[in-house]
């Protein structure tokens, strides 16, 4: 009787065991590798193939040096404007990668971004190119053979996943969780953003500027006091190394803007918004639209058209900064931009 | 022959003129307002070109505590943070802040970031905050920007001069009473417990 009790106990305390370490094992999974709030639709499938596709061209060893687990928290916030030379990127270089491996890399970012927005970041690459050319030398490295490609996360469709590409004025931070991508934080910009490579004229960085000055010419004399913050450029407040941090708005407000102005401010905004891929960007802007009454734009610089200023666009889930820099050269030429959403950044929003 | 060293050393030093500007010092102050505390990120990054002279700011060796405490001290003399015009007592948190090797600070390669905090007790409704920087060891330029960590805190109003380097923020602090509220909960529940144990007794 007694053996029977005891080994009745052993056994209970043996499934008890089990029971108890899978759930905390279970638990302990749900905590490292989270589950996406939306099940993934065709742009995020074909994302997640072209992903796998790229990756298969990859060696083992190669491999594992691009994918980082989707817990290294410092991997995930390892990006910057910078040049090697000064900032060392992790991952896999273009200049490491053979052509099939950088065909592939092309059209996984082709599927993640816009038409446009791929086009933006191949001819600031382009621009990199001519950079070295110009101004290569001594400790600094640019051209196009340094932009690198990380993950952070597998390609997965039921788990967020981080798709990272980025060099010198680059570091686009592309989450896919489910049916959503963000491209929250990215930074983009560019040196020179006016250029002829190969005979051809290039200018990656026009659209925006040019948005924003339309907007700011369109506003009357109470609203360019309001929009009106410095008359110095300022440079970025939110680039790499301020995450978790909210501006607070400065500007003028969107709701004291007409209809018109409005459309002006979502023009602007989309033209940002607008380098992800159509859907997503959709999804976006539709957000932004029914909150543009609480977006402000504020501009710190000469108010000269062609003239160099710093702008921002603040809202509840969008900040935008445009800082043309002064290290030489036009400033105009020469510029740094970041998009962040304080609510969603990392796409922490996107799963749990 | 120095003349020369000096074009190599330039030849070198020149292409880091892609990160920041090289003849001046990037002075950029992050100022978070929560309820009954300011924290201020002061961020350093000198040029080329002045780095050299920056560091000429720090005495010592090394950006060790001591050092930074004196050139805290140092700064406080030509930044000031008041609270409706009454200067904040600020204390440099050394852990917190993001110390990097004095050699690369001085070759402009690198970022000095400092974290102040100051206590605001007390403080409840509308008050302004001054942030007024005439700290100047070499050509500067100048940001200031305000945060807010908590929605108790609400920021009405923002201005800057034409400089940048005199920031005033209008803002209203959460009012004191639900920390009183609190008090009384407490008290009361504590009364409770000592009634009920107190009662067989009785």
């Amino acid at each position: 009787m007694n053996k029977k009790l005891n080994f009745g106990l052993l056994g209970m305390t043996v499934i008890s065991t089990l029971l108890i370490g899978g759930t905390q094992l279970q638990a302990f999974s749900a905590a490292q590798v989270p589950t996406v709030k939306t099940a993934a639709d065709a742009t995020t499938l074909k994302v997640v193939e072209a992903a796998n596709a790229f990756l298969k061209t990859l060696s083992d060893a190669q491999k594992s040096k691009v994918v980082f687990a989707w817990t290294d928290t410092k991997q995930k916030t390892a990006w910057s404007n910078l040049p090697t030379g000064i900032f060392q990127r992790n991952g896999m270089k273009l200049g490491n990668m053979s052509s099939s491996q950088q065909t592939a890399l092309f059209a996984l970012l082709q599927t993640v971004l816009s038409k446009r927005g791929y086009q933006q970041i191949s001819q600031v690459i382009d621009g990199d190119e001519v950079l070295k050319t110009t101004d290569g030398g001594g400790n600094l490295t640019f051209g196009k053979a340094q932009y690198y490609v990380s993950f952070v996360g597998s390609p997965s469709s039921t788990s967020p996943w981080i798709l990272q590409f980025g060099g010198h004025h680059m570091a686009v931070n592309a989450i896919i969780a489910g049916s959503s991508i963000v491209l929250t934080p990215s930074l983009t910009g560019g040196q020179p953003t006016t250029y002829t490579l190969n005979g051809t004229r290039a200018q990656p960085i026009v659209a925006e500027p040019n948005a924003a000055y339309t907007l700011l010419k369109n506003l009357n004399a109470d609203q360019l006091k309001q929009a009106l913050i410095g008359s110095k450029v300022i440079d970025l407040v939110l680039g790499p190394g301020k995450d978790g941090k909210t501006l607070q708005n400065e500007g003028v407000k969107g709701s004291s803007l007409s209809s018109e102005q409005q459309a002006l401010l979502l023009a602007l905004i989309e033209t940002r918004v607008g380098l992800v891929n159509d859907e997503d960007a959709a999804v976006k802007m539709k957000e932004v639209k029914a909150n543009i009454a609480n977006a402000y734009f504020a501009w710190s610089g000469e108010q000269a058209d062609g003239g160099v200023a710093y702008f921002r666009v603040t809202a509840p889930t969008l900040v935008l900064e445009f800082s043309p820099q002064s290290m030489g050269g036009t400033p105009a030429n020469h510029i740094h931009s970041m998009y962040r959403d304080p609510t969603n950044d990392y796409g922490v929003g996107l799963y749990k | 022959m120095l003349f020369r060293l000096t074009l190599i050393l330039l030849g070198w030093l020149l292409p880091f003129a892609a990160a920041h500007p090289m003849d001046s010092l990037n002075q950029a102050a992050y100022i978070t307002l929560q309820p009954q505390k300011v924290s201020i990120e002061l961020d350093f990054t000198p040029g080329e070109l002045v780095a050299a002279q920056f560091v000429q700011e720090f005495d010592g060796k090394s950006l060790n505590l001591e050092t930074l405490q004196k050139f805290t001290q140092k700064l406080l003399k030509r930044e000031h943070f008041r609270l409706d015009e009454k200067e904040i007592d600020l204390k440099l948190e050394f852990a917190q802040s993001q110390i990097p090797d004095l050699a690369l600070l001085k070759s402009g390669g690198a970022q000095l970031q400092l974290l102040l905090i100051g206590d605001l007790p007390n403080v409840s409704g509308k008050h302004q905050f001054v942030f007024e920087n005439k700290y100047q060891p070499v050509k500067s330029a100048y940001a200031a920007n305000v945060f807010v960590e908590s929605k108790d805190v609400q920021i009405i109003q923002q201005s800057r001069d034409s400089n940048l380097q005199v920031f005033r923020v209008d803002f209203q602090a959460p009012q004191n009473s639900n920390f009183a509220w609190w008090w009384v909960v407490i008290a009361v529940g504590l009364i409770a417990v000592v009634l009920l144990i107190a009662r067989p007794f009785g």
